[in-house]
């Protein structure tokens, strides 16, 4: 039965690979780029604050880290790339055969339905994990300059692409395709309905399910004082309340200071708009009531969270093969 | 006589579709047996039940000794070919023999090599680009591999020339006369297979119509004609299976082993196309307003 | 040896056809005594008949003293079937295919020629008889 897999597979794993190895090159030239500059900043920033030689911004870190087109380009095909082993090669795994009426000689030779799809789906799940697991480990490697500067480690879209998860994710995947694809029957709606799942499960956990994995921490801190926190963690939420306990908020183009509106705070503080004005007594006694709130996930908990995301999405593709392996072995051929 | 198949009470019902009513069928070892029935008879839904693909949803089911289950020992002894051929297109019949090598415990690769030598069929081409004929003779031989005691082969002449259809039969008969093999085939033409089969099944409307040794079933079998009158006095010692009235002239298909007396009859054999036309029309409305049709159940 | 050629669409069943065929081979010579019959398989493999068929002929035969069944070498042919020598046949043939060319010449088709002939053969035991 392996004789099998590797026979009707061979061509579609020649192709995997030079698109695994595509990516890889991809990767590994963009992040040598990244890797080089990081450098360059790290020296030139280190001897001065502003502006260092050679017209690098070292406030920002510099224009190519933030935002910058070639690392949001790279970002979203590593973000989309678990989601093609599943398509490709799990959708079509039981749908093209019962498309083309050859799984009536398949499951005619000696061998269970249930033997047949252990040891596809098995070989399947084990190119899903791999393609995965090289993405993710060439990836972190990739993203590691740009998450020193920003400590971005922990955040939607950078998380899902380091170290465990993307290979949940192939796997997850992969399960999903070959799910569909039993249950459907027929390849094309089956790779449709593969996508859908995928971005939909993805999608869910991320905005839903993950700020929830444990319970955020919540640090109040009363202004004029304002928390600061250190590492690669997770910021979920921040605000200012008033007294009232109402949300006030910055960012109407007017006065600023403590990140809102000058107008919401009291008026004995309204010398702050001035950039030489410093905290009087009396603004620091009105202050009192005003309080800042930060909700955020500690850097601390990254791994649990990336444990804690692997193990569900595993899970998910356990259950979807063992659906697969019922709907197989009951209903008619 | 061991009894290779028997079933009774079968049913398989789809969503809105009964495809198989309350069939009660036997196959005796060594025969081969022809499943004759109209399109949309049941005689694919039949077979796949048989073979263990599909589960039916009522009545009982014996094949080789046990019901149709997906094991091993159950498949090694059990051949399936499905109408469609289904083999792998970009399979050559070499890997196709390896398949059933690597997932048979009995496969005999040299038969197989062999017949398609013989019938020049080139065992290093893809099987998609191989004609409509020779895919069936490979299809055949592949399930003829691990030695079956049972082959169950789904309308497997119908797409081929009479050269190819001469051949496949020659090949399957071939393989009962040496292996002690049992054949069930199903069909919609009697013609094609008249010369190699010797029990029948007649599916029709989902119902198993007639069945038995054919021998046995034509010598039970009379064509009487005679000047239109009306049938019940046969009626009391035969079967009418068919009546067909002109306005001079009835004829009748009937059953029994009694002896007609009445001299007005003219009595004469009836062959097993006829015989079967007469079953499968049961349900048939009259075309021409002159004719009746009267169908009994026997 | 013998090949033999079942007709699908005859009146006659295939089983009386391989036995006809048998009988006449041995009447023409083409079997003599001794000689061995070709095999159940072979039978099959040539005209895609029924394995039975062929074994339900072959025990014809033996029934009728023709041929013998020998349990593990095949059947072998044990006597001729009553009747002139082979050369007698071959003689008649020859005069028969005579009359035919004649029978055409003079206009007859083949349907008037086979009508003519059930007819003569119909009267003839009669004749005997007489």
């Amino acid at each position: 039965m392996t004789w099998l897999t590797w026979r009707q597979y061979r061509a579609q794993f020649v192709v995997g690979t030079a698109i695994l190895a595509a990516l890889c090159l991809l990767l590994v030239l963009t992040g040598l780029q990244l890797v080089s500059q990081y450098h360059t900043i790290i020296t030139e920033c280190a001897s001065s604050t502003g502006n260092g030689q050679n017209g690098v911004n070292c406030s920002t870190g510099g224009g190519l880290f933030v935002g910058g087109p070639t690392v949001g380009f790279v970002s979203l095909i590593v973000l989309a790339a678990p989601v093609l082993a599943g398509l490709f090669l799990g959708a079509p795994m039981v749908a093209a055969e019962l498309e083309a009426g050859t799984n009536q000689f398949a499951w005619m030779q000696g061998i269970t339905r249930a033997r047949w799809l252990a040891v596809k789906a098995g070989w399947l799940l084990l190119a899903a994990a791999a393609w995965g697991g090289v993405l993710a480990a060439l990836t972190t490697w990739w993203a590691s300059p740009t998450n020193a500067e920003h400590g971005s480690e922990f955040y939607p879209g950078r998380f899902d692409v380091l170290y465990l998860v993307p290979v949940a994710y192939a796997v997850f995947a992969m399960a999903l395709g070959i799910c569909a694809g039993a249950l459907i029957r027929r390849t094309v709606p089956a790779m449709a309905v593969t996508l859908g799942g995928f971005i939909a499960a993805r999608v869910a956990m991320t905005l839903w399910l993950r700020p929830h994995y444990l319970s955020a921490v919540t640090v109040v801190g009363n202004l004029p004082a304002q928390t600061r926190l250190t590492g690669s963690y997770w910021l979920i939420s921040q605000g200012t309340r008033n007294p009232a306990g109402q949300l006030i908020s910055g960012g109407n183009g007017g006065p600023e200071a403590f990140g809102v509106q000058l107008s919401s705070l009291p008026t004995a503080c309204a010398g702050l708009a001035n950039p030489t004005g410093g905290l009087t007594s009396s603004c620091r006694a009105a202050l009192t009531g005003f309080r800042s709130f930060v909700t955020y996930q500690p850097a601390s908990r990254f791994w649990a969270f990336q444990g804690i995301e692997t193990g569900v999405f595993v899970i998910l593709a356990v259950i979807l093969l063992t659906m697969t392996a019922v709907v197989l072995i009951r209903r008619d051929a | 006589m061991t009894t290779v198949i028997q079933t009774r009470g079968l049913v398989k019902q789809f969503r809105r579709v009964t495809a198989l009513s309350d069939c009660d069928i036997t196959v005796p070892e060594g025969c081969i047996c022809a499943l004759i029935g109209p399109n949309g008879a049941g005689k694919t839904t039949l077979l796949r039940l048989l073979s263990g693909l599909a589960r039916p949803t009522a009545g009982e089911m014996s094949v080789l000794g046990s019901t149709p289950r997906q094991d091993p020992a159950f498949l090694a002894e059990v051949g399936f070919l499905a109408q469609e051929i289904p083999l792998y297109r970009r399979f050559t019949a070499e890997e196709h023999i390896g398949i059933g090598a690597h997932l048979n415990r009995r496969w005999d690769a040299a038969l197989v090599r062999d017949r398609l030598k013989s019938l020049k069929i080139p065992l290093d081409r893809a099987a998609g680009s191989l004609s409509g004929g020779q895919r069936a003779q490979l299809a055949l031989t592949l399930t003829l591999a691990k030695k079956p005691r049972l082959v169950l082969l789904d309308e497997p002449v119908a797409a081929l020339d009479p050269l190819a259809r001469r051949h496949f039969l020659a090949t399957m008969a071939d393989a009962v006369a040496g292996d002690g093999l049992t054949v069930v085939l199903s069909s919609h033409l009697v013609a094609d297979m008249e010369r190699v089969v010797d029990h029948l099944i007649l599916l029709s409307a989902s119902r198993v119509q007639l069945g038995g040794d054919i021998d046995a079933l034509l010598a039970e079998h009379r064509v009487l004609v005679g000047p239109r009158r009306d049938t019940a006095a046969i009626a009391r010692t035969h079967t009418i299976v068919q009546a067909v009235h002109t306005a001079r002239q009835t004829t009748l298909l009937v059953r029994g082993n009694a002896p007609v007396i009445d001299p007005a009859w003219e009595s004469s054999e009836v062959g097993l196309e006829e015989m079967v036309l007469a079953y499968m029309g049961q349900d048939a409305a009259p075309a021409i307003s002159d004719l009746t049709s009267v169908g009994e159940e026997q | 040896m013998i090949n033999f050629r079942v007709d699908g669409r005859s009146a006659v069943p295939p089983y009386l056809q391989i036995a006809q065929q048998v009988r006449q081979a041995l009447r023409m010579g083409v079997l003599g005594v001794g000689d061995k019959l070709p095999t159940v398989r072979e039978v099959v493999a040539a005209t895609a008949v029924n394995p039975n068929t062929v074994l339900k002929a072959y025990r014809d035969l033996e029934r009728e003293g023709l041929v013998q069944a020998r349990a593990g070498h095949g059947t072998y042919v044990l006597n001729r079937p009553p009747g002139p020598p082979p050369g007698t046949h071959s003689r008649l043939g020859r005069s028969l295919a005579r009359w035919v060319r004649e029978a055409r010449e003079a206009g007859l088709d083949d349907e008037s020629i086979e009508s003519l002939l059930r007819v003569t053969l119909q009267a003839a035991p009669e004749e005997e008889i007489a």
